[in-house]
């Protein structure tokens, strides 16, 4: 089978490659590290899209999954030595484990009762692993043992985990892609615009809902491992906060929604503003990044709804034909 | 064991009393205009905050302090309503929940931004008193607000069966009503929906202040108040006022079990459960019109 990577893939992988070598070749490792936040954050905003982008699913709650990634491969790790390569299949299996027992009950229901759930378990999530302290170390959380050893998924070198961030955006946009344009994608398209119409046309509503919700808990929980691994230290009030959930959520809604093009654009832009806001206000201001996020969102919703990547694209295209 | 079964039951039933009170806006913006509103808990947490500050600046009672949270609500409401739903009413069909998460949001960052992750408790005397009812202690502040709660509800309750606004935001709803002959009686349907925000506001200003005065008030607390919220409304179901009152009281009751099975942090895990297994079991919820 001869896999093809569209253009707009390899004109944006190969644009990050390019960009980040460069910051690599002048010694920049801040800008390294914050290109490798970038794509994770587009890689979670990703995840998030199959799951709303494509089959209309609003959630609000992506931080169990993402933490249900980070902590199984972290207690692998530290408990048994499991490589986290292995514990990353873990923790993403763990994830889809958790949609599937929450996307039973929830998915048969229309609408804004889904997004309710996910905040439910989301919540539930969080306190359940600071009440298992017994297994997960409560409040307090997990420290990752150093070994400096890429078997472990621990590297010196900050271009290495852009290079692995690079790999994981690279599958996933390539995965999105094909759900855009296969048999698939068509299918939660329809769903996600009439639910009655589609099933009438014979579409299992419920089993393609529940496969968008699948595969995006599935991926989730890997980008946690990644994220567990990339900052040696895992609490729930850092991986399992709500807030994590709604960056997650806002990467999406500002970048674009259905396609794989606009949480990479929100990403850029949500992870720039947040980094620029932490570096000049330090610690001291602990709201301004929401008040941006709120924003941001208002903004968007209102003015673009499509999210700023179609907007930007229309822009340009005006701008090439003029 | 009797007597911790009394203590809980009784306390349910305050925290019911209060619940309904807090909640009937969310579940009239939700039932009347199928708008869910993410910010609902952060209206509660502005007018918690102008409690604690005018209480802990002017040393008021914070009785004295409703009609301005009134006011407060009624505004919040206002411009939520003009700015962040109307505007967004034609669009995607989830886009008034994203809108009004934003706010959400916002409030959080503000509330945050300014007076820091702290949590404030607003000093009254009416907590400091407690009552003892046949082996059953609760606080006055737990107390009046319950009262006052439920004397406000049969004013909303009376609102909505005798008078000509009310009836008009009725109708206009389709769980109860219907929004098409509302439209050909000569309803504004836009005017309808500006009236219910901000009663629904209103109605948190109040709450708002029954609650600073016996929970801490913090950025975050808006949030496991809107969770709480939905849970009710859900529980309860759409368009029933009795509904409201007795998912009020069950959940209640069910965080004051929480509680003593798991500790007093972890009582939720008890509330979401149910929520899920209400989802599961009965989406219309108890006295659920549709």
């Amino acid at each position: 089978m001869r896999i093809e990577i569209p253009r707009e893939i390899a004109a944006i992988f190969a644009a990050l490659l390019l960009v980040s070598a460069l910051f690599r070749a002048l010694r920049l490792h801040y800008i390294v590290y914050t290109l490798t936040l970038i794509l994770l954050w587009a890689y979670l905003g990703q995840c998030w899209n199959i799951l709303y982008g494509y089959a209309g699913q609003l959630s609000f709650g992506h931080a169990a999954f993402f933490g249900l990634g980070a902590y199984a491969s972290s207690l692998l790790f530290t408990n048994y030595g499991v490589t986290p390569w292995a514990g990353m299949l873990a923790g993403g299996a763990l994830a889809a484990l958790l949609a599937l027992i929450m996307g039973y009950p929830t998915l048969k229901l229309r609408g804004a009762y889904f997004a309710l759930a996910t905040i439910a378990v989301a919540e539930m999530v969080r306190l359940l692993t600071l009440k298992l302290d017994f297994i997960t170390n409560g409040p307090l959380g997990i420290i990752l043992p150093i070994t400096r050893s890429a078997a472990y998924m621990q590297f010196d070198d900050s271009f290495y985990w852009f290079l692995l961030a690079y790999v994981m955006l690279f599958l996933l946009s390539m995965v999105s892609y094909r759900i855009e344009k296969s048999k698939l994608g068509a299918a939660f398209k329809m769903i996600s615009e009439d639910e009655d119409a589609s099933a009438s046309v014979g579409i299992d509503v419920f089993k393609y809902k529940m496969v968008a919700l699948l595969l995006s808990a599935f991926f989730s929980g890997i980008g946690g491992t990644f994220f567990a691994q990339l900052t040696g230290y895992i609490r729930p009030d850092i991986v399992l906060t709500p807030e994590r959930s709604d960056e997650i959520l806002i990467v999406a809604i500002v970048g674009g929604v259905g396609t794989f093009i606009g949480p990479i654009v929100g990403s850029m832009i949500l992870i720039l503003l947040r980094q620029t806001i932490f570096a000049m206000l330090g610690g001291g201001y602990a709201g301004v990044h929401l008040i941006v996020y709120g924003l941001l969102i208002i903004m968007v919703v209102r003015f673009m709804p499509e999210g700023i990547y179609p907007y930007l694209r229309r822009a340009i295209g005006r701008y090439l034909a003029a | 064991m009797l007597g911790v079964l009394a203590q809980i039951l009784a306390f349910g039933l305050v925290l019911g009393c209060i619940y309904s009170l807090a909640f009937v806006g969310l579940g009239l913006a939700w039932g009347v205009m199928h708008v869910i509103n993410f910010a609902h808990g952060e209206w509660i947490m502005v007018t918690m905050y102008s409690t604690y500050w005018l209480v802990v600046l002017f040393n008021l009672d914070p009785y004295l302090i409703i009609p301005l949270n009134i006011a407060i609500g009624a505004v919040i409401g206002f411009v939520t309503q003009k700015q962040l739903i109307e505007p967004v009413l034609k669009g995607a069909p989830l886009s008034t929940i994203l809108s009004t998460f934003g706010l959400s949001t916002l409030l959080i960052g503000i509330a945050q931004a300014l007076w820091k992750q702290n949590f404030l408790s607003t000093p009254n005397k009416y907590i400091e008193v407690s009552v003892n009812v046949g082996g059953v202690r609760l606080s006055a502040a737990h107390i009046i607000a319950a009262i006052m709660s439920v004397a406000v509800m049969l004013g909303v309750y009376a609102f909505f069966k005798k008078t000509l606004t009310g009836k008009a935001i009725l109708a206009t709803s389709d769980v109860i009503g219907d929004p098409e002959v509302a439209s050909l009686m000569g309803i504004n349907a836009a005017k309808v929906r500006l009236l219910t925000l901000m009663l629904a506001g209103a109605l948190t200003g109040i709450a708002g202040t029954l609650i600073a005065t016996f929970y801490y008030v913090y950025p975050y607390v808006g949030l496991t108040w809107c969770l709480l919220g939905f849970v009710i409304v859900v529980l309860g179901g759409l368009g029933s006022f009795l509904g409201l009152f007795i998912a009020g009281i069950i959940v209640g009751v069910l965080e004051g079990v929480g509680s003593v099975l798991l500790g007093t942090a972890y009582s939720y895990l008890l509330v979401y459960a149910v929520f899920l297994l209400v989802l599961y079991v009965r989406p219309r919820g108890l006295m659920g019109r549709r």
